[in-house]
């Protein structure tokens, strides 16, 4: 539901992700760095695909790039 | 009359005498304190603006050569430079286990920048967008590194990567300081310091949820959103706790209960300002000159307050609750939990003193995203989970 005080909803964020599943833009994501451990949750309201880029982790950057828009 | 005048005169200049002399010793305490931890702080090149990465060129990192890297910079740099070797240190941050590396380039003894080098391969032009962008709000206290170019092509194992070239922030990150907290006499004036660093990074923060704030109300649907992905933890936490006990079902249910039912619609209800926030505020990302003046470092997690256009969307109350949490955190082993709580409360007084928004209208907002980040670290399995479970409950006031 929206109101009449709230700002226009954005166009996607500046790193340009979008959901892999249903192409929404409207995604929410977290980046927290543990030490040298960098930990990044990705998440689409629209369908609830929920995703987790670990640097500990083999697939970080593959992670990364499958939110990633491609225009 | 008189003689009692006089004694009462005596009494006040003698009072005045004690506590001016108070004031100067804690003064002085508190100078001292600044000289030793500032003591070893290597300072810019004073032409550091001068040297920038801006040619074309190439490195390949190879992990069987890790331990050579230090050197092959060093070569790079002095060779981008035009300067003999010898003039260029290179120090590698951190083992590189995980994540980026990083890397701080020296010239005749003194910080010429930090090369990080991003696993990612859109890391770099993504930090470089984001620190265009604050560059353009031309804040005044809230002064990532200077962006000074990168290396085009660069690759790790074969994998393309990317590299930045920015300013190394001088001073020291308040985490350290903390983690140098000393025993003893000299601990009051080092917690005055601390006291300070929090004021610091309060108005610091603040000038950024200020000054990129959008103008307009954080949208309804952003707030909804941001509570699901916080509920949806929630869910993943119970589902480890079953298997790892972090604490009792019966404290989760409570902490459960006050989330869903108090504090997020308490937050959804408010009327919070859309704007710009960090995304990684904590204490070992803020660095302090010896005029303890705060600067934020590693600003890639802005990336999820700004819209395609760079305008801020997010909620002040990001970095408000992540850094009253996580100073928890990083306290662990070197403050008490009295002592933290004095660091939080200089904080918070600091940021509301400033904050346009009243305290009552963020507060929801804060405690969500505080504990939403110790949250994650049970999630995630980072340190003390008794640390975490410890921290969620002083902060929602549920005791242990």
């Amino acid at each position: 539901m929206k109101r009449a005080d709230d700002t226009a909803p954005s166009d996607g964020n500046i790193a340009g992700y979008r959901c892999p599943r249903c192409a929404s833009k409207d995604v929410v994501g977290r980046r927290r760095t543990y030490g040298e451990r960098t930990i990044e949750e990705l998440f689409c309201p629209r369908c609830e695909l929920n995703d987790v880029a670990d640097s500990d982790r083999p697939d970080y950057v593959a992670r990364l790039e499958r939110w990633r828009r491609i225009d | 009359m008189a003689p009692h005048s006089s004694a009462v005169r005596k009494v006040v200049i003698a009072i005045i005498g004690a506590l001016t002399l108070g004031l100067g010793t804690a003064h002085a305490d508190r100078g001292s304190a600044k000289a030793r931890v500032f003591a070893k702080v290597v300072p810019s090149h004073p032409e550091e603006s001068k040297y920038q990465l801006r040619g074309n060129s190439n490195f390949q990192f190879k992990s069987h050569e890790a331990p050579q890297w230090p050197a092959y910079v060093q070569t790079y740099v002095a060779d981008q430079f035009k300067v003999r070797p010898d003039r260029i240190k290179v120090q590698r941050f951190g083992s590189g286990k995980s994540g980026d590396l990083v890397f701080g380039v020296t010239l005749d003894g003194k910080n010429l920048g930090v090369l990080k080098v991003y696993r990612d391969p859109a890391g770099a032009s993504g930090d470089a967008r984001i620190l265009k962008v604050v560059n353009q709000a031309r804040l005044s206290r809230y002064k990532p590194p200077r962006e000074k170019g990168g290396i085009p092509n660069v690759s790790i194992d074969n994998n393309l990567a990317s590299a930045l070239f920015t300013e190394q922030v001088p001073g020291r990150s308040i985490e350290s300081l903390i983690q140098h907290t000393p025993k003893g006499s000299e601990r009051e004036s080092h917690m005055a310091l601390l006291d300070e660093t929090m004021r610091s990074s309060a108005t610091m923060y603040w000038e950024l949820h200020q000054s990129m704030a959008s103008g307009g109300k954080m949208d309804h649907q952003r707030k909804q959103n941001e509570v699901n992905m916080i509920l949806a933890k929630l869910d993943a936490v119970r589902a480890l706790n079953n298997e790892k006990r972090f604490m009792s079902p019966e404290q989760l249910s409570k902490i459960e209960a006050k989330l869903r039912n108090e504090i997020a619609p308490r937050f959804i209800a408010s009327n919070v300002p859309a704007t710009a926030f960090h995304g990684d505020a904590h204490v070992g990302n803020v660095v302090v000159d010896d005029n303890l003046n705060a600067r934020p470092i590693d600003v890639t997690a802005m990336k999820w307050s700004l819209d395609s256009n760079g305008k801020g969307t997010g909620a002040a109350a990001v970095d408000v609750g992540q850094f009253i949490a996580r100073l928890y955190e990083k306290s662990e082993g070197a403050l008490s939990m009295d002592e933290v709580r004095r660091l939080k409360s200089s904080f918070l007084s600091e940021y509301y003193k400033h904050s346009k928004t009243p305290q009552s209208m963020m507060e929801p907002a804060v405690l969500l995203y505080a504990v939403e980040s110790q949250l994650a670290r049970l999630q995630f399995g980072i340190g003390d989970s008794r640390g975490a479970v410890a921290t969620i409950s002083d902060l929602l006031g549920l005791g242990t």
